[in-house]
């Protein structure tokens, strides 16, 4: 009993030698260390990595509009009238809460992803709570970001529950280390997060193949409710990710991050939200440690790889 | 899990602040006498010293000589006599009691408490030896009669000094020796009998000296000083009774004075009376603590340390003592071990609550507020509030929560039910606000989780928090916080796994998992 309840545990020798990195290192060693606290804004405010974005040239979702003031929240049709479909989501949100996705509208009714139809009324009280602050981090007073629906890849829609798939890697000086694709299930209500109970696939740095998957802090090898063999997925325009959340670092002053990526039909990877905390999990889908791959960058000289293409080269030289 | 990588400077810092935290409880326990040990409930022996004399009409003055210090102890003297002035003054070692009136006639009654406090064994100075002492002068043909009675007592002169005065008080006693009946003529007892008796010996080249004082027993109530006479040899004093002549072992004989200057003088006054009687009561470690340190003269080092607070505010330190202590488990709990709590300190907070309630009732009422809160958050949920109101909304139901229950326990005799006011308002309603929230969005499973981690951080820190001698001992030793503070620096830095991670990311080092 007590053997068994033991051996649940891995020794914190065998962990180091796995290169794993703990939540305590992580804080202390990366984030404390590589981002600075003014810095969060940069990330932590989508309207603020939206603009950057669009200055540096990486491509994300159309920008529709926001709504910053309560008596502004009843217009919101006027803002959306163009718009074939639409995402509503809180400013200063995170995980995923809060995000109202319309994949099309007619008059008054709206057609939500899980196919349900709402109508104004539900809308207006989904702005008035994110201006309340419901969906933001301490509750701070929030805005209303309206961005265009991303017509997600139909290749990802067996390996999904609802929700869109989307991709997290991990960014370490510039270096991309450590990729997966995050896919909904019912248990997480159709949103990708790990915690929540998403399905975690990790993806080789090298050439963006599945390599194990998690699910919930357990091994998984097929999606929970489309039954799919995680291993047949395939990402198209793997070195495009990369270059994506490479670029990210140059655009924001943070040294550790994760890039949120989604697969557009049309135009390709777009950068969905960065991630000042990116968890950990991300490890257990790869079946690998992020800390020697962060140690091995840390003990490269900062200007070893001064462009983007020479870091990616080195990160899928060494990285599967 | 070793401590990898520290700040090297935070090592430093954690260093000096338990090096601060050892010099000040060695100052402390060297110094000042405190204890570790609660449990030693010290003797205190308070003397009630009562003086009856009669005024000559005049102004009166009174002093009452004590020694500031006596092997064993310290003596402190307090008075509360009616119409009379009363100070202390220290002089020479001393401490002066003065009582001072004016205009007194008739029998006058004079009192004060000597408090005896033990000294937590410093130890007693090694007597000096005394220089020989002069040859005595006797009044006019009284040297012969000594030299007579020497003779009787010790002919040959071979006799030691024990043998020699338990011989001459042998000599004394009798009183068949016509030697003694002169000498001791109109001196049959207190310092004129002593000082023969001392002559005596000075004629032997015996060093004496005499000590009045009083015994330190319940047995003897309203006793009067006693003199007992001192003498020198095998390098330190021997206390003889003069009125048996043998060798005192008293160990409750404690001398107020020796020398010359009297215990008590009066002017204005005759006929004094002094009257002592001792009373043994104990005093906690802590008071203890207390008295001795009345007795260190930097008494700003005491307000620091918190005992010279009203006893109301110290009530609040003594409660504030073992926070930090709690909050050092939280950050156990959360750094090293690994579990998330609901809101960081709301266990503390929690448990604090607890300390009024008690533990089973705290733990029911908590419950109750929750459950019933959690549905009052449900049902507002709907209403689509903004946050702000909809806190507030909780805050007044749990505060209307809190009056049904104490009204419903008052009804049904239970008198738990009015401490429950003692829950922190404002964290009751944001634990409500955030156990709802991780129930929507993480589902009831991850809710009722981190509630049980918070109530199971919370039962140790209640006990923590309850425990009486780490009260004392962190009250009493207040820099033991600079050693929690140290290990919160430490902690800070510790970069190794966490508890929960060697299970969480065991897959990845358990390659054949898959197979099993």
């Amino acid at each position: 009993m007590f053997g068994s309840l033991l051996s649940a545990f891995a020794s914190p020798a065998a962990l180091r030698n796995a290169g794993v990195l703990g939540m305590n290192r992580r804080n202390h060693d990366y984030i404390a260390a590589y981002n600075r606290r003014r810095y969060y804004p940069m990330v932590d405010d989508k309207l603020v990595t939206k603009e950057l974005a669009l200055k540096a040239g990486v491509p994300t979702a159309g920008l529709i509009g926001a709504i910053r003031f309560q008596h502004e929240a009843k217009n919101f049709m006027r803002l959306t009238q163009d718009s074939p479909g639409f995402v509503i989501k809180p400013g200063h949100g995170s995980g995923g809460r809060g995000i109202l996705v319309i994949r099309s509208h007619d008059g008054g009714e709206f057609r939500k992803a899980d196919g349900s139809v709402i109508g104004f009324q539900q809308i207006y009280s989904h702005i008035t709570n994110i201006l309340s602050g419901l969906y933001s981090l301490g509750g701070q007073v929030d805005y209303a970001l309206f961005e265009e629906c991303i017509s997600f890849s139909e290749i990802f829609s067996d390996f999904s529950f609802q929700g869109v798939p989307d991709i997290r890697i991990i960014v370490f000086r510039g270096y991309p280390v450590m990729a997966m694709m995050r896919l909904a299930t019912r248990r997480s209500d159709g949103r990708a997060n790990l915690h929540q109970g998403a399905v975690g696939v990790g993806l080789s740095i090298r050439n963006g193949k599945p390599r194990k998957a998690v699910m919930l802090d357990q091994p998984v090898t097929r999606h929970p409710d489309t039954g799919r063999m995680l291993s047949e997925l395939v990402v198209p325009d793997w070195d495009r990710h990369l270059e994506l959340a490479a670029r990210c670092a140059e655009m924001i002053k943070l040294g550790y991050f994760g890039a949120d990526i989604v697969n557009d039909r049309e135009k390709g990877p777009l950068l969905l939200e960065l991630n000042a905390r990116p968890g950990l999990g991300i490890q257990i889908a790869n079946h690998a440690g992020l800390r020697s791959r962060l140690e091995l960058i840390e003990s490269l000289p900062p200007s070893a790889m001064p462009s983007a293409a020479e870091k990616i080269a080195f990160a899928q030289a060494h990285f599967d | 899990m070793m401590m990898s990588r520290p700040g090297k400077s935070i090592c430093m810092i954690a260093g000096l602040l338990v090096l601060l935290a050892a010099a000040i409880a060695a100052f402390k326990i060297c110094v000042l006498h405190y204890s570790f040990s609660r449990s030693v409930n010290a003797e205190l022996w308070v003397m009630e010293c009562r003086v009856r004399f009669m005024a000559n009409g005049g102004p009166v003055a009174a002093r009452l000589s004590l020694p500031y210090e006596i092997p064993g102890y310290y003596l402190v003297v307090t008075s509360q006599t009616p119409g009379y002035a009363f100070s202390v003054q220290e002089h020479g070692g001393r401490t002066l009691s003065v009582w001072e009136g004016a205009e007194r006639s008739g029998p006058q009654s004079l009192s004060c408490q000597i408090s005896f406090i033990p000294d937590g064994g410093a130890g007693t100075a090694a007597e000096e030896k005394p220089e020989a002492p002069e040859r005595p002068r006797w009044p006019s043909g009284q040297k012969q009669f000594a030299e007579q009675l020497l003779r009787s007592v010790d002919p040959e002169g071979k006799l030691s000094i024990p043998q020699f005065v338990s011989a001459l008080f042998k000599q004394i006693r009798k009183g068949d020796n016509p030697a003694v009946s002169v000498l001791f003529a109109d001196k049959r007892q207190g310092t004129p009998f002593l000082q023969v008796v001392r002559n005596l010996l000075a004629m032997r080249k015996i060093a004496s000296r005499e000590a009045e004082g009083v015994f330190l027993t319940d047995k003897r109530r309203r006793q009067s000083p006693s003199f007992m006479l001192e003498v020198y040899y095998d390098g330190t004093y021997h206390r003889y009774d003069p009125v048996s002549g043998t060798l005192g072992t008293q160990k409750d004989f404690i001398p107020l004075r020796r020398g010359d200057e009297p215990l008590f003088a009066l002017s204005g006054g005759r006929q004094a009376k002094l009257r002592f009687s001792a009373l043994k009561t104990n005093i906690s470690a802590a008071g203890l603590n207390r008295l001795r340190g009345s007795f260190i003269e930097h008494s700003w080092l005491m307000d620091i340390i918190g005992y010279e607070l009203p006893i109301s505010e110290q009530n609040v330190f003594k409660r504030l003592a073992l926070l930090p202590l709690a909050v050092l488990l939280i950050v156990v709990v959360r750094n090293i071990i690994g579990l998330q709590s609901m809101g960081t300190f709301m266990p503390v907070l929690i448990a604090l609550a607890f300390l009024e309630t008690g533990l089973t009732a705290g733990l029911i009422a908590f419950l109750l507020i929750l459950a019933v809160g959690l549905s009052a958050r449900a049902l507002l949920t709907h209403m689509n509030l903004l946050m702000v109101p909809r806190i507030s909304a909780v805050v007044v139901i749990v505060i209307l929560l809190m009056k049904a229950i104490s009204v419903l326990s008052y009804a049904f005799g239970f008198t738990q039910g009015q401490s429950i006011t003692f829950f922190p308002l404002i964290i009751l309603a944001w634990t409500i606000e955030r156990a709802s929230m991780v129930w929507e969005e993480d589902g009831p499973g991850a809710m009722f989780r981190q509630l049980a981690v918070s109530l199971a951080a919370c039962i140790p820190c209640y006990f923590i928090l309850n425990n009486d001698y780490l009260q004392y001992l962190f009250f009493t030793f207040q820099e033991f916080n600079l050693v929690i503070l140290a290990l919160i620096l430490l902690i800070g830095t510790y970069t190794g796994y966490r508890l929960t991670e060697l299970k969480r990311f065991k897959p990845l080092v358990s390659s054949c998992s898959d197979h099993s």
